[in-house]
């Protein structure tokens, strides 16, 4: 990297349904005071703004970005939006990161949004990102889709739903302890396995919420860094990666992050993640996700081992390595904020800041971003990247 | 030669929540018939529509409201002479205009209503920006920007 | 939660018509399924691989695939499906198989309902169907220029 990143601050909005206090600049507002509030800063030290936010189909306001434009400090200074679906979080987090590391700016406002509860249902919205041509028409939704995938998975690997719903129960503990998730409610095994079955093997408790939210980060050159805080979470590995696997084909390279992951950690000198990386933050809307990350994030070999590995508890707080200590996607869904909420997280973690989330002496953080979704006509955005409480 | 085309439409209904700070304009606006806006304790400017923070101070509002004159200045206008798409628009012609009601230094856009519109050209040389006007309030009021229109002050 | 009465919302919609164009490669595609009751794929001459929908670009060998069609067998298998019994809005009347279908030699899966499942009880639909079971494609009488000219069905094992 031309010149080291850190990020110096970040902000968050309690997840909800729908946050019926604010308009959307008012929420937006909310996360970029806090952020400025956890740096120190004044909005005056912000050089250029990097907005994120996903279909605007569900705000009902088309380019809310205009809208929220002035509340997130854009004010005289450059401003860019950024959407790659469920990633935007991630790859606005990235381009935050690319205008300092580039020299031309030393210190970013990152914030992303979204509101997915100003509309009565979130798939119908979800539902107008198909190819018009070919794929509009056959009733696709993201759980139909994650049903398909769960059933060959598990014809082929032997998961089961019993694997799914430990890993519901461990992220929806682990959001207990966090004081912004959105599903905040202890669930067994059982009650995952008995929640309503909305596309078998899909049942209600594998699936996310849909959030009102934002988040802010602050990042800052390494001089500016070290000036405004002790204790910076430094961006030592970022990679992107675009997925176009077409059903019926193999998975391409950059399938479940694999690639991102990969690039992430050339940059950052990893080249054993279950060793080097004390905690994840993955992009996981549903339980099944996690499963596969294990591996395609080289924490294990096999699918099989992936299994054996939930069937341990390696993700749990307690485990060998800590997945969603946040609670996770799984608990909160702001869409077009989600991924920079897991760059959040993982700034937090590193810098000892989690509070009840907190895993034991963090130093080295993964937060995973995806959007979009295989499809006719359609793409998966990953984005990775590392943050680690050493500057190296 | 490809030529073939796909029809298909969006129909999407929404609930905007409008947040506190322009709850509490409709608010008043419906049961009190005042105009309400906030003043930023720093730089000093009356917001109209209010709003919640200073963008330029970035400093909440919340607890600095201020009561509006319901009159002040006509600060651009257009007439509207033909009908375009978007359903819910009044019939042509109408004025949409931008006011600044009781010293706010931002503009807020309404109509313009009780001119005689049966010739537009003569009204658009007649009407002059900083011509001073007035709010009008709707009797039945339902928390909604159309609650009150705007007319001249001279007729 | 009881609502605040102090927080108000105020209703919006957007009731929008799209008119998209399919192109050259879309246009062909949809007009052989009218007019020729045929199911029609593109080949890329860099990797061989035949895509279906059929594109006009190979997005690995970024080269175009115009003029580059083959016929495709109106036979094939059932790759991956779901059986949706619950309402989506704006989505078809439940219950119903959507899946993921290889046709002919495609190297891609086309999307579309299977159609002729006994779903009275998914549970045992569920059993019966299988990843690789086949399928034929049958064409409509009536055909209209739309994905839906064609629907798949069951095949004898």
């Amino acid at each position: 990297m031309a010149r080291r990143v850190a990020v110096v601050g970040t902000g968050q909005t309690p997840y909800k349904t729908r946050r019926r206090d604010v308009s959307v600049p008012e929420l937006v507002h909310e996360a970029a005071g806090a952020a400025l509030s956890d740096a120190q800063l004044t909005i005056r030290d912000i050089d250029a703004v990097v907005f994120g936010t996903a279909p605007e189909a569900f705000e009902g306001v088309n380019s809310p970005d205009k809208w929220a434009a002035d509340a997130v400090g854009a004010l005289n200074k450059p401003f860019m939006r950024i959407h790659t679906g469920g990633a935007t979080g991630g790859s606005a987090a990235q381009a935050g990161v690319h205008h300092i590391a580039s020299g031309l700016f030393d210190v970013v406002m990152v914030v992303a949004m979204q509101r997915v509860g100003q509309t009565p249902e979130a798939q119908r919205i979800l539902g107008l990102i198909w190819d018009p041509i070919f794929a509009a028409g056959f009733s696709l939704n993201l759980i139909t889709t994650v049903a398909m995938a769960t059933s060959i998975n598990m014809q082929k690997t032997g998961l089961t739903e019993e694997h799914m719903a430990r890993i519901s129960m461990k992220d929806h503990l682990n959001a207990l302890n966090n004081p912004y998730a959105h599903v905040r409610k202890a669930v067994t095994v059982e009650d995952v396995l008995k929640s309503f079955p909305l596309v078998k093997p899909i049942k209600l408790l594998d699936c996310c919420p849909s959030s009102d939210g934002a988040c802010a980060i602050i990042f800052a050159s390494e001089t500016r860094a070290r000036k405004i805080t002790p204790k910076p979470a430094w961006v030592i590995g970022m990679g992107g990666s675009t997925s176009v696997t077409t059903p019926g084909e193999e998975n391409d390279e950059a399938t479940l992050g694999r690639l991102a992951a990969k690039n992430a950690y050339r940059m950052a000198g990893i080249d054993r993640p279950r060793r080097q990386i004390d905690v994840v933050e993955p992009y996981d809307p549903f339980s099944i996700t996690e499963i596969g990350y294990y591996e395609s994030l080289g924490f294990c070999d096999s699918p099989a081992e992936a299994l054996r590995m939930v069937e341990r508890g390696f993700g749990e707080m307690t485990g060998e390595v800590p997945f969603s200590p946040s609670g996770g996607v799984l608990c909160s869904n702001p869409i077009g904020a989600t991924a920079l909420v897991r760059v959040a997280e993982a700034a937090m973690q590193v810098t000892g800041n989690a509070g009840a989330h907190q895993v034991p002496d963090a130093k080295v953080a993964l937060a995973m971003g995806a959007g979009g979704s295989p499809a006719p006509g359609s793409a998966t955005f990953m984005t990775a990247m590392v943050l680690s409480s050493q500057s190296r | 030669m490809g030529s073939i085309e796909v029809s298909a439409r969006w129909e999407v209904p929404f609930s905007h929540d409008i947040g506190e700070t322009s709850s509490k304009f409709l608010i008043e606006l419906r049961d009190h018939a005042r105009i309400m806006g906030t003043k930023c304790p720093e730089c000093g400017r009356v917001f109209l529509p209010p709003r919640a923070f200073c963008e330029r101070c970035f400093i909440p509002l919340k607890d600095h409201w201020v009561e509006l004159e319901p009159r002040g200045t006509l600060e651009a206008f257009t007439i509207v002479t033909d009908a375009y798409a978007p359903a819910g628009l009044p019939r042509p012609p109408y004025v949409i205009c931008l006011v600044k009601l009781g010293g706010s230094d931002t503009a807020i856009p309404q109509t313009l209503q009780g001119l005689d519109l049966s010739d537009p050209r003569r009204v658009a040389r007649e009407l002059k920006v900083g011509a001073p006007v007035k709010a009008v309030f709707k009797e039945n009021r339902e928390g909604r920007i159309t609650d009150f229109h705007i007319e001249l002050m001279n007729v | 939660m009881a609502q605040r009465a102090d927080l108000l919302e105020i209703p919006g919609t957007w009731d929008l018509p799209w008119t998209y164009a399919a192109g050259e490669v879309g246009s062909r595609y949809i007009e052989e399924l009218r007019d020729n009751a045929r199911m029609m794929a593109t080949k890329c001459p860099g990797c061989g691989r035949v895509l279906l929908p059929p594109k006009s670009f190979c997005e690995r060998c970024f080269v175009s695939l115009k003029g580059h069609w083959v016929e495709l067998e109106p036979s094939g298998t059932l790759e991956a499906f779901a059986i949706v019994t619950i309402p989506f809005p704006e989505q078809r009347e439940p219950p119903y198989v959507v899946g993921y279908f290889k046709i002919g030699n495609a190297s891609t899966n086309i999307l579309h309902f299977l159609e002729g499942v006994d779903l009275s009880d998914p549970d045992k639909a569920r059993e019966k169907l299988h990843i690789g079971m086949p399928v034929k494609v049958i064409f409509k009488e009536k055909r209209e220029g739309r994905m839906t000219d064609f629907y798949i069905v069951p095949a004898e094992e």
